[in-house]
């Protein structure tokens, strides 16, 4: 893998460039969604001449992904991919990707390289704890820590209590999670008192949502750690997109790898250097799974301080806000629309009233509904009523893949 | 080292090349491996000037390419080793080591050639033992080794090898690579078509994947090796099952 | 070393024979035809270095043999010059019309050469023919003046003889010299194509420019010669027939070898000589020979009778060997 501190400027856009047009020449060839693309805007890859091209060409967003389940979107065929990363998807289908024997190695990779820039070698231990929704980064963690040759203790479903225990006898250094649980962790230990000197943890890594910098400094000081983000994609092409190194000065985005791009979510016009808007990414060497101009939804701008640490990679800050309409729980994606489209099924009704939001229940996030009972929906027997909420709830945690809790409230006149 | 940026070029109407983009660093050995037709030829011909129109961009230490004949980019320091060795038959070897010289001969270097001649000789032992023989009746071997030490002579800072090993039998070829290699660890910059997938990605830092006149593939050889594609055309693994033998 | 030799003694055998003849033939006819086969010879030569070494064909090479017989004639007789001044405006004008001549049409390879060259060929003839306030038109030239060197006249004959074998012999020194240079080696890479070549560093069109212009220089020597010799000039002996014994001469000899452009141009202008005898035959004669030779020893005479040589030498090694 090319060391690409070692490279000028001009070195790595002509890196980019071929690796562009190479992806762009298979997909042409091997995947007819982006061949109908290209033929519809009359244009073929070898138009694409330089980096800047790419924004000649039309973006692709999560609906697509959904559309063209199960092979529509392979670059290679089925018995070329080694991996498939199932996620329920914000439609009917679920949304997969997949990895090539190449794509993994790659991946591995650059799993490790944001792992070394948070300061982890091979002697540290390493520890996963990830939600369901994220069980496909908790391999991509795992394969890379292991490719560093640290050694990793996998996601597995143990209790709060136990994790501790383990965390605290297996002197693990690094902590591989989400905010909710590492918040959750803070919490325990502040209840009960625990010092966290007792434990070896030395660095939490956090992935699957954007953090702020209060919450950040609130976990450094309780847990005496350091904090190092992630940032990465549920579809591929993974975790560890975009990391932090040291100096904390913004996340490095492996842009030898993946070219992103950010746009103004409305006009959709690549936004002027260092304002905000909607991060869009293209794979640059992904085999199986070529994106190009995937709209993420997550808001982010670039900055263009040189990083001390000496990389040559793009900076980028990841913000809170989104810019689709799209929450994420426990890491995982979930439209709005969609939810809303299940309770109008679900609830026979054609215009529900609800509320979304995110809420924390332990260790957990779960989505909470406040549905406003209105005369279709009211029912005289209570039971009725209840055993609805209870099977909605149920049958939307299935479609959803997290946690759902129905709560019914007044019409607010 | 080199630059390529969207080259296009081909012959008459057909464009062999189709926007194709690739780079070589001081010190890489690069292969470029692809199927007959895939247009690797025409590639190393634009390169080395002996094509009179192309498209695009070929940057060599910053220089541009266009337009240059072919005896200013040997001058330049880019040095081939042709398809099919084309070593000159009606001369002995000395003569054709000699001609390899030629621009430095121009330049006034005698002496300096002399040295080369020493040194290319002493690297191929068996061109000093037939250095009196006519080129022409030369095993395929030994003229693809003169071949390598004609193009050495020049000193070039890149040597572009075209279809090294065709027409040579396998334990030749295993040593015409390791010699390749060799210059390699010298720290030639190289720059390698091949047909023989495996061998070339063996020996090479990266590679890149021609198909009928576009770039589909490129990576670090070792990253090559494992693709499947890759495999598929080019290293020869037969594909009867679902699962690919995986090894 | 040994090559060295192998030259001297090439050489001294060459002068001595020319020297024998010269001295020990009486019949003034015979030592006109060694003569022409002289002139011939140089003609050979030229044409040699450019069809057999550089690998290019030249299908009109009798207009320079033309230019440089008009020009000394038209210079020395009209104008009045000294024969030996018009002799370097002869070489110069040849080797001019080569340069522009050249400069286009060695661009083209292969049947489009051929054609170029044909075509050029044709044009200096029509050239010659048409222009007749100088060139006398196709009625000729007359009355060429005869060469001087001080008290020597060179008259047909002796004198004649020895200054033509001298000159042929300062060219073939010339030919080697050239072809065991940097330059020689050079053009002897481009005979099989101009790839590997150019790959190399050679400016090849510039090499073969050179080569061309030499070969016209040497064409209008050989014009010079003749026309001081027979003293009448017309545009048939600068025709395409001519042009098309040129290539014969090369061809037969043996391409690629200077004293195979001796033996060309010795059979091409003895042969029709002895053919004489048979009449009506001749030509059909004089086409078998020439078709029988490139039937069998398509590489030309001088490698064919080589090959002979050295595949009886073996033979009776093999019967000495009790084979």
């Amino acid at each position: 893998m090319q060391q690409m501190k070692n490279l000028t400027v001009e070195e790595k856009n002509q890196l980019k460039l071929e690796r562009l047009q190479s992806t762009l020449n298979r997909a042409y060839k091997s995947v007819p969604f982006h061949r109908n693309r290209f033929i519809e805007k009359c244009m073929l890859p070898e138009n694409i001449v330089s980096l800047s091209d790419i924004e000649r060409l039309p973006f692709m967003n999560r609906s697509h992904l959904g559309l063209h389940y199960p092979y529509g979107l392979f670059a290679v065929p089925l018995r070329d991919i080694v991996r498939i990363h199932t996620a329920p998807g914000t439609g009917t289908n679920p949304s997969i990707s997949g990895y090539t024997k190449t794509d993994l190695m790659i991946w591995q990779k650059l799993v490790a390289r944001s792992l070394e820039a948070a300061g982890v070698t091979s002697m540290d231990i390493l520890q996963i704890n990830l939600p369901p929704g994220l069980a496909n980064w908790g391999r991509d963690y795992k394969d890379g820590a292991e490719n560093m040759g640290a050694s990793v203790i996998p996601n597995s479903p143990l209790s709060l209590a136990k994790t501790l225990m383990v965390l605290r006898d297996y002197k693990t250094t690094t902590l591989v999670t989400t905010l909710a649980f590492a918040e959750q962790l803070m919490e325990h230990m502040f209840e009960n008192e625990r010092n966290p000197n007792e434990f070896n943890l030395k660095r939490i890594v956090l992935v699957g949502e954007p953090v702020g910098v209060e919450q950040i400094k609130n976990l450094e000081e309780h847990l005496h750690v350091d904090v190092w983000l992630n940032y990465g994609l549920s579809e591929i092409p993974g975790p560890a997109i975009a990391f932090e190194c040291l100096h904390h000065c913004g996340m490095h985005i492996n842009d030898d790898h993946i070219l992103p791009e950010i746009i103004d979510p409305v006009t959709r016009e690549v936004v002027p250097p260092g304002q905000t808007g909607e991060l869009v990414l293209t794979t640059l060497s992904a085999r199986a799974f070529p994106l190009i101009r995937f709209r993420t939804g997550d808001m982010a701008r670039f900055t263009y301080n040189p990083c001390e640490c000496g990389s040559s990679l793009i900076t980028m800050d990841w913000l809170a806000e989104r810019a689709d309409t799209m929450m994420i729980i426990s890491g995982i994606k979930i439209s709005r629309e969609q939810v809303i489209i299940y309770l109008k099924d679900a609830l026979e009704a054609s215009h529900p009233r609800c509320k979304l939001e995110k809420i924390r229940h332990g260790g957990t996030e779960i989505l909470s509904i406040s549905l406003v009972i209105d005369d279709s929906l009211f029912s005289d027997e209570i039971k009725n009523l209840e055993k609805l909420m209870v099977s909605t709830s149920e049958r939307l945690a299935e479609l959803t893949g997290v946690p759902v809790k129905i709560t019914l409230t007044e019409k607010k006149d | 080292m080199l630059r390529i940026k969207n080259l296009k070029c081909g012959y008459g109407r057909i464009m062999a090349i189709q926007g194709v983009s690739l780079s070589v660093r001081q010190g890489e050995l690069i292969s470029i491996i692809g199927a007959n037709g895939s247009g690797k030829s025409t590639l190393l011909l634009a390169i080395c000037g002996l094509l009179k129109t192309w498209d695009g961009e070929i940057l060599f230490k910053d220089n541009d390419l266009k337009g240059m004949s072919p005896q200013s980019i040997v001058r330049q320091g880019i040095s081939m080793v042709p398809e099919g060795r084309q070593i000159f038959a009606p001369l002995s070897v000395m003569d054709n080591l000699k001609m390899g010289g030629y621009t430095m001969y121009r330049k006034g270097l005698k002496k300096q050639v002399e040295q080369d001649l020493e040194t290319i000789m002493d690297m191929f032992p068996i061109l000093r033992e037939r250095q009196n023989q006519l080129a022409g009746t030369l095993s395929g071997g030994e003229q693809q080794m003169l071949a390598i030490g004609r193009a050495l002579m020049a000193r070039p800072s890149l040597l572009v090898l075209d279809e090294p090993s065709m027409g040579l039998a396998p334990k030749i070829v295993e040593m015409i690579f390791a010699t390749i290699q060799g210059l390699r660890q010298e720290g030639v910059t190289i720059l390698l078509v091949e047909q023989n997938a495996r061998a070339a990605l063996k020996i090479a830092d990266r590679g890149y994947v021609l198909e009928t006149g576009k770039m589909v593939l490129q990576g670090s050889a070792e990253e090559l090796l494992v693709d499947d594609d890759v495999k598929r055309a080019y290293l020869g693994k037969d594909y009867g099952n679902f699962y690919d033998g995986r090894d | 070393m040994a090559e060295q030799k192998k030259i001297f003694i090439e050489h001294t055998l060459f002068l001595t024979i020319v020297l024998l003849c010269g001295l020990f033939v009486k019949n003034i006819y015979y030592l006109q035809i060694m003569t022409f086969v002289g002139i011939n010879t140089m003609l050979a030569l030229g044409l040699n270095m450019l069809m057999g070494y550089a690998g290019q064909v030249s299908l009109g090479h009798a207009a320079f043999y033309g230019i440089g017989a008009y020009t000394t004639a038209i210079l020395s007789t009209t104008f009045g010059f000294s024969p030996w001044i018009a002799l370097i405006c002869s070489v110069g004008g040849a080797v001019f019309v080569a340069f522009v001549v050249g400069l286009p049409t060695l661009k083209l390879s292969g049947y489009y050469l051929g054609m170029g060259t044909l075509g050029f060929g044709m044009i200096v003839n029509i050239v010659f023919r048409e222009w007749s306030s100088m060139t006398g038109g196709s009625s000729g030239f007359v009355g060429i003046p005869m060469l001087e060197a001080g008290p020597i006249l060179f008259i047909s004959g002796k004198n004649y003889f020895f200054l033509v074998w001298t000159m042929v012999f300062l060219a073939i020194i010339l030919c080697r010299r050239i072809l065991s240079s940097r330059m020689g080696r050079a053009l002897r890479s481009i005979h099989d194509g101009e790839n590997a070549s150019m790959a190399v560093g050679v400016n090849t069109h510039f090499l073969k420019l050179q080569i061309f212009m030499f070969s016209a220089a040497l064409g209008a020597i050989a014009g010079f010669l003749y026309a001081h010799f027979v003293l009448f000039i017309s545009p048939e002996s600068f025709g395409f027939m001519v042009s098309v014994k040129m290539v014969t001469m090369v061809v037969i000899g043996g391409m690629a070898s200077v004293w195979g452009a001796i033996l060309g141009a010795s059979l091409l202008t003895l042969l029709p000589e002895v053919l004489h005898s048979f009449a009506e035959y001749e030509m059909i004669i004089f086409g078998l020979i020439l078709m029988i030779v490139m039937i069998f020893m398509p590489q030309g005479l001088t490698r064919g009778l080589l090959d002979i040589y050295e595949h009886s030498r073996k033979h009776v090694g093999k019967i000495k060997t009790g084979k």
